[in-house]
C-alpha cells in the first residue's frame, strides 16, 4: 500500500500522533496480507530461504517458514521496530523484518558460541567475512558467485555490478549491452536465485 | 583493513542483492519461473502462504487470549472492591490486613491490564478468608474456562457499584459469584 492509498480511518489517528500516520494498523496489515498474490508468497519464501541459507540458520535455529511466520506475526502485533511503515510495500517490509529477526538470531547464536569457548563476542565477525587480503577476498567472492551462477559468466558479471549498487542503465553502459539483453540476463539471474534457494545446501 | 572490517561481508551483500532482485521481479517474471520445471515455485508459493496463515491464526489466538485476560481482570477488580466493601475496609486497611502495598490494591481495582503477583493474590485470599485459588482464577494464570465463564464475569462486573455499603442485591450477587468461582475446575 502506498501513502496516497491511506484510508480515512487513518485520518482520525493521524491528528493526534505526529508519526502514527505512516504506520499501518493491525487491520491494514491483515488487509495487506490478504492482498498478497501467489507470486508474492513465493517471493517471500525465497527471501526467507536466502536468509536462512546465508546466515546458516536452517540447521536447528529456524526454518524459512518459521522465519516468515515470525516476521508476519510481529508485524500483525505491531511490535516496536516491526511496524509496517506504509511508505514501503508490505513484502519489502517483511523482508526487513526477516532481516532484523535473523540478524538477532545470529547475534544470539554468536554469543552462545563465544561464551562457551570463553571468548568475547566479536561484533565485527558478524558482519564481515574476516579477510585481510584483497586477492583472497576476490577469490572467495568468485567461488560464492560460482555456486549460484555456475558457468554463466554474464549473469555473474551483472550480479557483481548490482552488488556495487549500479543502476540498470549504468550496467548496460558498462557491459555494452542493450535493455533487452539486460532483461534477459536479469531473468536468468532470477532463475538461478530460485534454484539456489530451492536446492539443498552442500 | 580497518575500513574493510567495518563494511558488510560478501555474504551480506550477495544476500541483499539477491533479495532486491527477487523483490523487483514482475508478476510475469515470477509466472515464467513457475512454468519452468527447474524450481518448484508452486511449492514455494504454498509454503509462503501457509507460513503467513499460520502467523495470522496465531496472532488471532493471542489477541483472543489477551481480551479474555482483560475481562477476567475486570472481574477481579470488581470482586476485590466488593469484598472490601463487604468487610468495611478502605484500601489502606485492606493493604495492612493483607500485607500488600496500598498502591497495588489500587492498581488491581482500577487497572484491568495489571496482573498481580501470585503472592499478592494468596495474601488477599487469606485476608478475605476465601478458599485458596478463588481469586487466582480471575488472573488468567489458572486454566478454567468452563462454558459461561466470560458471561458470568461480564454480568458480575456490570452489576457492581464502586462505593458504599453492599446492598442486599449486591451481597447476593457477590455470594453467587464466589460460589460460581469455587465450582470452577
Amino acid at each position: 500500500m502506498r501513502p496516497d492509498d491511506e484510508s480515512a480511518a487513518d485520518d482520525t489517528a493521524g491528528a493526534t500522533a505526529p508519526d502514527s500516520r505512516r504506520y499501518a494498523t493491525r487491520t491494514e496489515v491483515e488487509e495487506g496480507l490478504s492482498r498478497l498474490s501467489e507470486q508474492d508468497h513465493a517471493k517471500l519464501m525465497m527471501i526467507a530461504r536466502i536468509f536462512c541459507r546465508d546466515r546458516h540458520l536452517a540447521t536447528g535455529v529456524i526454518e524459512a517458514e518459521e522465519l516468515l511466520s515470525q516476521a508476519v506475526l510481529k508485524t500483525l502485533q505491531c511490535d516496536d521496530g516491526k511496524r509496517w511503515n506504509k511508505d514501503i510495500s508490505l513484502i519489502k517490509h517483511l523482508d526487513r523484518a526477516m532481516e532484523n529477526i535473523s540478524g538477532h538470531l545470529v547475534k544470539e547464536r554468536t554469543k552462545i558460541v563465544s561464551f562457551s569457548d570463553g571468548l568475547r563476542p566479536d561484533e565485527d565477525s558478524l558482519h564481515t567475512d574476516g579477510f585481510d587480503d584483497q586477492a583472497a577476498e576476490d577469490e572467495d567472492l568468485t567461488l560464492k558467485l560460482q555456486a549460484v551462477f555456475g558457468e554463466d559468466g554474464q549473469s555473474s558479471q551483472v550480479f557483481r555490478l548490482r552488488m556495487e549498487d549500479l543502476r540498470p542503465n549504468e550496467i548496460q553502459g558498462k557491459l555494452g549491452i542493450n535493455a533487452k539483453e539486460y532483461q534477459t540476463i536479469n531473468r536468468r539471474i532470477l532463475r538461478k536465485i530460485s534454484l539456489f534457494t530451492t536446492k539443498p545446501k552442500d | 583493513m580497518g575500513n574493510r572490517q567495518n563494511r558488510p561481508g560478501h555474504i551480506d551483500t550477495i544476500s541483499r542483492t539477491m533479495r532486491e532482485i527477487v523483490l523487483e521481479a514482475t508478476a510475469g517474471e515470477m509466472d515464467a519461473l513457475a512454468q519452468e520445471a527447474t524450481a518448484d515455485m508452486k511449492e514455494m508459493s504454498e509454503k509462503g502462504r501457509n507460513a503467513i496463515n499460520k502467523a495470522i491464526a496465531l496472532s488471532k489466538q493471542n489477541s483472543v487470549k489477551g481480551e479474555n485476560t482483560v475481562l477476567l481482570h475486570k472481574g477481579l477488580n470488581t470482586l476485590l472492591t466488593m469484598l472490601r466493601r463487604r468487610d468495611n475496609l478502605d484500601e489502606a486497611e485492606l493493604a495492612a490486613k493483607a500485607n500488600v502495598d496500598e498502591d497495588e490494591i489500587r492498581r488491581i481495582e482500577y487497572d484491568a491490564a495489571y496482573l498481580p503477583s501470585p503472592r499478592t493474590i494468596y495474601n488477599l485470599e487469606k485476608a478475605f478468608s476465601l478458599h485458596a485459588g478463588i481469586l487466582a482464577k480471575l488472573t488468567g494464570a489458572i486454566k478454567h474456562h468452563s462454558l459461561g465463564m466470560e458471561e458470568r464475569v461480564t454480568a458480575f462486573a456490570a452489576n457492581a457499584k464502586q462505593m458504599g455499603k453492599l446492598t442486599r442485591e449486591e451481597r447476593h450477587l457477590l455470594n453467587a459469584f464466589l460460589k460460581f468461582l469455587a465450582a470452577q475446575e
